[in-house]
């Protein structure tokens, strides 16, 4: 009967109910909105640092955290690969030989910074490989090519097909140099790496420091989902183990991007939370005066016979129907829209310019949203629980009507 | 009976209504202030970090100094320079540059040499107080040198420890001599830390055999002033020289500031929107439910414009005192946060953004701005919330009005 | 990435100012081959490079060089004494001026090592170093360390024979083979006709443009080995400067243990 009654009572007041329901489809609005753009903006970066460096799980040396150097190296990489692969997580999983050495051209040297992959496996495992301007990667796996920073290129004074010498230590200790031809040229626009970073083949690179056909300098993997990084990075570190690595997520390996990115979301639940407060507060302030101004009326139901407690039942009852009803309009609003950011995006371009760089990584200002349903969900839970925690006040209040007095009301 | 007062009277007639609304407008514009302060400050620290810690905001080179960074690029004169420089009300401090090769034990570390004058340094910029062991250059300091902190993990160094420094001084021999490490500095940037080293430029005159010449100057001022304007004032006392302002020479930064200012709209609008709806909420609610109420009062007698008049009345006067209270509580937090910042140290004691790193605590600013603008959305949304309720309000018939919902 | 400045010789050249070190080939060194036949000029080309290297190829020496450096900068005149043992081993030390006296410089095999007197301290040269200029000439590190052969390193045709400035030369054109790990697109090398020595080295890149040109005079014969005694270095794109060493004196097949050339003798 109460239901039916809170039902009813609802649609007699149809200004004061659309109100209140427009108040909780915009904050379910907002709040999905909000957490959407914001877990979407970090995502990516984080998954653009993936890309650029050594994915969102990184196997590598143990002891290559402190001393980054040439001469320790793990083993056994493609029956690690293989096992790694097999895991649902695991988006994919690449053997990467990485160092330092001088390039050299008749015009000038520069120090650099070598990555080795195989050209096959690249694909979109390499942020340079995504932003190739003149030529390509496309070679076998041992050829001596390399692929070169447009920044780079402009100082050693090389285009496609031009001879560059790699000069630096191998394993042992010992200098060693590789000739290699210029295959492709990338830019990113971001002068770390289009002016230090080159690529090459990983056999080659595995030639001239004098490593076996299974050892490399780490396996970076690249997961469907950046939140499972630490997961999955203690799931794979006995098998790291077994072949003189350790497993690191990404936050291990790019500590100040991860600190940033812990800022970032810091602030971002701050602006949540402060978004919720105001929702609430808008919701509890309709609820609050729809029954400040039916007084007369609560007193000619309690002069009927409502207890105080059926009262307050009632008033929470309308409370969860606005809830429910709202959140259900809110989710019919929000979704399209949603789904359109995480599309499109919102495109800041034309504010900002064409791209960006955060840390040396590049990506284009368009926010997208991400769509991690179970945030979401948590997002409209909260909303509904908010709603009816609004109204235990008003609820409450209603039931302290004194019947004459609120019968004398205006 | 005049509107005002009758408006006041009714205010308080129904005074859990109005507290109410009052409260949600307070609320809705301490959230706003603090939020304001807040972005404000955080893309000040950004623009000002950069500018503080080690480009101040205008530079001077040689026209072809920054294509090869050669040593025999320099700013001849620099003394006349810094003094008319100087007169202009410009902060000054100047740099030496020339790239060598540090050795400790076993390791070694390509370096790039900057010769300062360890007190004009102090003034000018951020850098002289970002250590993070050990202690700045004093003038008098002959063989001292600090390091970026990446090199000093490098080299495998503590201060002090003695590193051999090597490099082709400008009369073309092998300069070599041996430093003692003062000091080692947090992030600054990712240049300075991987490969910084700094030392008196006396010491780096010996060292380098070069007697004469600056590379570098480095122009900051106090104040709002114009960036560019600032800059051409600089470039027509150093006439043939080259004069860039910070945006300039590092573009990314540039971009930087302006990206994180650009990024935060979104958000923006999302509280802005949300805070919009509660002060839309809250008047639409006191309005509305006064109709019936106002019908009896056209019953009795009252003009419609009179009805309009007080209803608007209400409202202004709830707004504002809203306001009042609003802004109090708002102020006190924002200036509390400004006081202190918001210390996010715990996560990590700097963060390096396109280069350049900065405190990681986050200083709310509260300026003129960042209080009128939010007073003057407020008003402007209680109004656009109060128009069509009161509208309906004057025009209804009696009869309707009172048998308004 | 360091210190700035000076291109790098091809190591052959530097390898030629090594074979003054330490020449003295038991294998004496006779004229050219007399071939009428042009289809041999490939295996002619080979012969006479292959000869080239085998200068160089030698037991020992000792001797005094000095090495004048001039920029548009500055202008320096070092003086040096340098022994050698074999193509692996040799130890340059600095004489004049003052300021430098004691600097050296060591190499065994592949490894090299640079000593400051002034700060008493021992460098081992990395990677990142090679690129650096030798003691601030037009010189590498990278040149004193590395080694290879034209003879095996190249492909060379000879392109020219005849009369060139009223001498008689032979001019041979040298691309670097497929997979050898040098920057430079070719080289032109001119001999002497009558005895095969060296007269010049023109380093081209990629673009086939001049990047520098290394120049021989003044020869010698000692214990029956033909030496260039003047040697000089000139970038093309640095009018006005070069880089010259020329040999005051010079002993070959002298006695010197290998235990001679080690980090300790460095200090002496």
């Amino acid at each position: 009967m109460i239901w039916k009654m809170a039902w009813r009572n609802l649609w007699r007041s149809k200004r004061r109910t659309i109100i209140t329901l427009v108040s909780i489809v915009f904050g379910i609005f907002l709040a999905v909105i909000h957490t959407g753009l914001s877990d979407g903006s970090y995502s990516k970066l984080i998954d653009m640092a993936a890309l650029m460096g050594a994915g969102h799980v990184t196997i590598e040396p143990i002891g290559y955290r402190k001393q980054q150097n040439i001469e320790i190296f793990i083993t056994g990489v493609s029956r690690m690969i293989a096992a790694i692969k097999t895991r649902p997580d695991v988006l994919h999983a690449s053997a990467r030989i990485v160092g330092q050495a001088m390039a050299a051209t008749a015009e000038d040297s520069s120090g650099v910074g070598f990555v080795g992959i195989d050209p096959f496996d690249a694909k979109g495992q390499l942020v340079m490989l995504n932003h190739i301007i003149e030529g390509s990667f496309d070679a076998p796996s041992n050829a001596s090519v390399v692929v070169i920073g447009a920044g780079l290129a402009k100082k050693l004074g090389v285009k496609l097909k031009s001879k560059v010498v790699i000069t630096t230590t191998d394993k042992s200790g010992e200098v060693v140099s590789g000739l290699f031809r210029v295959c492709a040229i990338f830019k990113t626009g971001s002068d770390a790496a289009d002016k230090y970073s080159i690529v090459v083949p990983i056999d080659s690179i595995r030639k001239l420091v004098g490593y076996g056909p299974e050892d490399a300098s780490q396996i970076a993997v690249l997961v469907h989902d950046q939140r499972k990084a630490k997961r999955v990075a203690g799931e794979l570190s006995a098998l790291a183990e077994k072949h003189g690595g350790v497993s690191l997520p990404w936050f291990d390996v790019i500590p100040t991007l991860a600190a940033f990115i812990k800022i970032k979301s810091t602030s971002n639940y701050f602006i949540q939370i402060l978004v919720f407060l105001l929702i609430a507060a808008g919701i509890f302030n309709t609820l609050l005066m729809s029954v400040l101004e039916r007084f007369r009326e609560f007193g000619i139901m309690m002069a009927m016979g409502m207890t105080p407690y059926r009262l307050w039942k009632l008033i929470l009852a309308e409370a969860s129907f606005l809830a429910v009803v709202g959140i259900l309009s809110g989710i019919v609003f929000t979704a399209p829209v949603f789904c359109y950011l995480h599309t499109h995006g919102l495109d800041m371009r034309g504010l900002v310019g064409q791209k960006m760089s955060l840390y040396g990584i590049m990506f284009d200002p368009v926010i997208r949203t991400a769509l991690f349903i179970d945030r979401e969900l948590i997002v409209i839970c909260g909303v509904f629980v908010l709603v009816l925690i609004t109204g235990l006040y008003p609820a409450i209040i209603a039931s302290k009507t004194r019947p004459v007095d609120a019968i004398k009301t205006l | 009976m005049n509107t005002w007062r009758m408006a006041w009277r009714n205010i308080w007639r129904a005074k859990r209504r109005s507290l109410v609304t009052m409260a949600a407008t307070a609320f809705a514009l301490g959230t706003m202030i603090f939020f304001a302060g807040w972005t404000t400050g955080f893309s000040t620290q950004i623009r000002d970090s950069a500018v503080l810690m080690t480009m101040g905001h205008i530079q001077i080179h040689h026209p072809e100094f920054r294509d090869s960074y050669s040593i025999y690029k320099f700013i001849p004169d620099f003394e006349s320079k810094i003094k008319a420089l100087k007169e202009a009300q410009f902060k000054i401090s100047y740099r030496l540059y020339a790239n060598g090769l540090a050795a400790f034990e076993k390791s070694s570390a390509g370096v790039q040499i900057c010769g300062v004058d360890a007190d004009l340094e102090k003034q000018t910029i951020q850098l002289p107080n970002h250590l993070l062991k050990g202690n700045w250059l004093d003038r008098t300091d002959k063989d001292g040198v600090v390091l970026g902190r990446y090199l000093s993990e490098t080299l495998n160094v503590k201060t002090g420890d003695t590193i051999v420094l090597v490099s082709q001084a400008a009369d073309g021999s092998m300069a070599n001599n041996l430093y003692a490490v003062r000091g080692i500095l947090k992030n600054v940037s990712e240049d300075i830390d991987r490969a910084g080293l700094f030392m008196n430029t006396d010491t780096f005159r010996e060292f380098m055999s070069f007697p004469d010449g600056v590379h570098e100057i480095i122009v900051s001022y106090e104040g709002d002033r114009d960036l560019n304007a600032a800059a051409k004032q600089v470039a027509d006392i150093v006439p043939d020289m080259e004069v860039k302002t910070w945006r300039q020479i590092s573009p990314e930064l540039s971009d930087l500031s302006n990206y994180t200012e650009t990024m935060l709209i979104p958000f923006l609008v999302i509280f802005y929107t949300a805070v919009a709806i509660l002060i839309l909420n809250a008047m639409l609610m006191a309005v509305y439910e006064r109709i019936r109420e106002f019908g009896i009062m056209k019953a009795i007698g009252m003009q419609p414009l009179r009805v309009f008049s007080v209803l608007a009345a209400e409202s202004l006067f709830m707004t504002t005192i809203g306001t009042i209270i609003g802004a109090a509580f708002g102020l006190a937090v924002a200036l509390h946060f400004q006081k202190v910042g918001i210390d996010f140290t715990r996560f990590s004691d700097s963060i390096t953004l396109s280069g350049v790193a900065f405190e990681n605590i986050w200083k709310v600013k509260v300026t003129v701005q960042s209080v009128v603008t939010p007073i003057l959305m407020l008003f402007v949304m209680s109004a656009v919330a109060t128009i069509y309720p009161a509208i309906k309000a004057s025009v209804l018939s009696p009869v309707r009005a009172m048998r308004h919902l | 990435m360091i210190f700035r400045g000076r291109k790098r010789a091809e190591s052959p050249c530097i390898g030629i100012f090594l074979f003054i070190l330490f020449i003295g080939a038991a294998s004496s060194y006779a004229g050219p081959s007399k071939s009428a036949n042009e289809n041999q000029s490939d295996a002619d080309a080979i012969a006479i490079l292959t000869k080239l290297d085998d200068l160089w190829r030698g037991d020992s020496s000792h001797g005094t060089v000095m090495m004048n450096i001039k920029t548009i900068h500055w202008d320096r005149n070092l003086e040096m004494e340098v022994w050698s043992k074999g193509t692996k081993k040799s130890l340059v030390r600095v004489l004049k001026p003052l300021k430098e006296k004691g600097t050296a410089t060591l190499k065994n095999g592949s490894e090299a090592y640079n000593y400051l007197p002034q700060t008493d301290r021992t460098i081992k040269l990395t990677s990142a170093m090679m690129m650096a200029s030798w003691l601030g000439s037009h010189f590498t590190n990278d040149d004193l360390v590395k080694e290879s052969r034209f003879s095996e390193d190249y492909t060379s045709k000879i392109n020219f024979k005849g009369n060139r400035d009223g001498q008689d030369i032979i001019e041979l054109t040298c691309i670097p083979k497929p997979d050898a790990a040098i920057v430079w697109g070719k080289l032109i090398i001119v001999v002497r006709k009558s005895d095969w020595a060296p007269l010049s080295i023109a380093y081209f890149d990629d673009d086939g443009v001049k990047k520098r040109e290394m120049t021989f005079a003044d020869y010698r014969t000692l214990k029956g080995k033909l030496v260039p005694l003047r040697m000089k270095m000139v970038p093309m794109d640095k009018p006005g400067e070069y880089t010259e060493l020329v040999y005051e004196n010079l002993e070959l097949d002298i006695d010197v243990s290998d235990q001679f050339f080690s980090i300790n003798q460095l200090k002496r």
